[in-house]
């Protein structure tokens, strides 16, 4: 089924509607069971780019129709135009979104995707947006021209000139890396303040000491709060904001490495946000997202890496979710017979559930390391040498051999199930392809 | 940029990195010797990479081997040659003088299993690349034998920046 084809996508992003004043009740948070979307040509996958789809919803060509930008591991944004109508909605596949005479792009070559977050920045009247990046972790403002216009990215820096992002301060120049940025007015003085979603779960705040024309953010972070702790989510914390509840006060929707997604509601007033702790709103992806095992696509569960968009989708005047993510899942062949069927999934499983000795060693290895070489010792010449011969000691141990010689049976067995594969090499890795889908999860 | 004249007339430059770098010296050795390896670690980071020539000086006719050693600190790890996005793969650019002739593509060590949740192929501990190369016919004289690494190192949460050094090694030619 396709959301394209089935809903109602409202006119503008979360920034151009005020949701419904009255509100409703906090049980009616339930959400029905998610739908991934669709282009015309099928199911958007970000698979190719290595997936962690980054969903933002926004009407990018003043049509009147909400068109989703579309961000991936591979760094650059890609539209897709909703050609159908407010009715029945129906999004095509266009070019990636361009910034002066290049396609827009952040630099990113892990574990995160490139997430657009759209809004006024700079109150002219535009819309522009900004993205996180994963290396070096700072902010990106693409200031809008119009027509679905923007301009060379320009990194947001503090009044000190020092890059917003999350360790102001950084002992270490990956310190910020992976971390996600969503714009919000949080003291109410009409600027654009930013929240700052941590690689490591935590969630911080940059205060706008400007204006709404001319930024000048403070030079440190204030940590943001759950209840009367901070706020955190396993990692990767992806924050959103949007009136979750419709009760007049902007909330923190939040996703999460492990593909969990996380409501924190605003129990505090207007200019003086407060959040109660958080309730679960997307259970987190039962396993590590690897090698998922499906008869067919379709039947692939959301993955892990939840980054999360909210908007009203089915403009029924509340909001809904959207979550992009990542998994990589086998693809065996549709002519299977249900012999070889039994016979590979067979495999599959013991593969999953076998122990490894190896792996438990070297679970071992890494723990005594970290006791023995504290902090940045673990860089040493001395724990450098002490790590040659004692990891090659495990390479060469029987348990390494048995998980060699596993490997390579295994990739023997299962690569003729397979229609196709990520890779031709003959590793375990080589076999399950990656993916990025775009979920809906729809309110009832 | 850092520019090292060693005891034996090696000169040894290394682009690219932004940490500190020690350089160890080999006292100079007789002709036609093994050429000691050149240690050089860029404190505070997580690889070492030493290029190393199995003969310093050499003939024309001459076969001999080099090799690319990537210490890689306690529990980081390294991707393969053929690793993809391309961006994340180690890189070995051989760059050597006329009359320098590669009889082999690199010669890359066993691969191991990531200790990250793709468990995907790896390189950990230690990396020697090798390959093996002929001398042709060349000017008697020093050259050089240039070599450009590129390698991202990742552990079990995330990857770092992908680095870049240019290692050179002088070779003797003679008649």
């Amino acid at each position: 089924m396709s959301y394209a084809k089935t809903f109602l996508i409202a006119l503008s992003s979360i920034w151009a509607i005020p949701f419904a004043a009255a509100g409703w009740a906090v049980a009616d948070t339930e959400l029905a069971p998610p739908v991934r979307l669709e282009d015309s040509e099928g199911v958007i996958d970000t698979g190719p780019a290595w997936g962690h789809s980054s969903p933002a919803i926004e009407d990018l060509d003043g049509d009147g129709l909400a068109d989703l930008v579309l961000g991936d591991y591979g760094g650059k944004f890609r539209v897709y135009k909703n050609v159908g109508s407010k009715s029945e909605p129906a999004f095509e596949k266009q070019d990636q979104l361009q910034a002066s005479d290049a396609p827009a792009e952040v630099r990113i070559y892990c574990c995160i995707g490139g997430q657009p977050r759209f809004v006024d920045f700079d109150n002219d009247g535009v819309r522009d947006f900004i993205s996180n990046s994963y290396d070096p972790g700072h902010c990106y403002y693409f200031r809008g021209l119009g027509d679905g216009k923007f301009e060379k990215p320009v990194e947001i820096v503090d009044k000190n000139d020092v890059p917003v992002r999350s360790s102001p301060e950084q002992k270490q120049n990956f310190q910020s890396f992976g971390s996600f940025y969503m714009p919000v007015d949080w003291d109410d003085d009409g600027d654009s303040d930013l929240l700052i979603g941590c690689f490591s779960g935590d969630l911080k705040l940059r205060i706008n000491e400007g204006d709404a024309e001319n930024y000048s953010f403070a030079g440190e972070n204030v940590v943001v709060n759950a209840g009367d702790e901070p706020l955190k989510v396993s990692a990767h914390c992806c924050p959103v904001v949007a009136d979750w509840d419709g009760d007049g006060l902007w909330d923190l929707v939040v996703g999460s490495g492990d593909g969990s997604v996380n409501w924190y509601r605003n129990g505090g007033n207007k200019g003086e946000p407060r959040f109660e702790k958080g309730i679960e709103l997307v259970a987190k992806h039962d396993g590590s997202g690897y090698n998922l095992l499906r008869w067919n696509v379709n039947e692939l569960p959301p993955g892990i890496r939840s980054q999360v968009e909210v908007n009203d989708f089915n403009n029924d005047g509340k909001p809904d979710l959207l979550v992009g993510d990542f998994s990589t899942a086998y693809a065996p062949r549709p002519d299977l017979t249900q012999e070889e069927k039994d016979e590979f999934t067979t495999t599959i499983e013991e593969a999953a559930n076998r122990t490894s000795g190896y792996v438990e060693k070297m679970n071992k290895l890494r723990e005594d390391f970290s006791k023995r070489y504290p902090g940045d010792e673990v860089y040493s010449d001395e724990a450098t040498e002490a790590w040659q011969t004692e990891y090659q000691a495990l390479r060469e141990s029987p348990e390494a051999k048995e998980l060699e010689a596993t490997d390579a049976k295994f990739v023997d067995k299962v690569r003729p199930f397979l229609a196709e594969t990520h890779g031709d090499g003959n590793e375990s890795h080589d076999l399950a392809i990656p993916h990025g889908f775009v979920w809906v999860y729809l309110r009832k | 940029m850092w520019k090292c004249v060693l005891l034996c007339g090696v000169v040894v430059t290394i682009v690219g990195c932004d940490a500190k770098i020690e350089t160890s010296v080999q006292p100079s050795q007789p002709a036609k010797s093994t050429v000691k390896p050149i240690e050089q670690r860029a404190n505070g980071t997580q690889v070492s990479v030493t290029l190393r020539l199995s003969e310093a000086v050499v003939r024309p006719g001459d076969k001999f081997e080099v090799a690319v050693e990537m210490k890689i600190a306690p529990m980081w790890e390294i991707h393969p040659l053929a690793a993809l996005p391309a961006e994340t793969a180690t890189k070995l650019n051989l760059i050597t003088p006329e009359g320098i002739r590669a009889e082999s593509e690199w010669i890359e060590p066993k691969t191991a299993r990531s200790m990250g949740a793709s468990g995907q192929p790896v390189h950990m501990g230690k990396a020697v690349f090798k390959r093996s190369l002929a001398v042709d016919s060349m000017a008697v004289g020093e050259h050089e034998i240039i070599c450009k690494v590129g390698y991202q190192v990742c552990n079990e949460q995330q990857c770092l920046k992908p680095e870049t050094l240019t290692l050179s090694v002088p070779l003797m030619v003679r008649e």
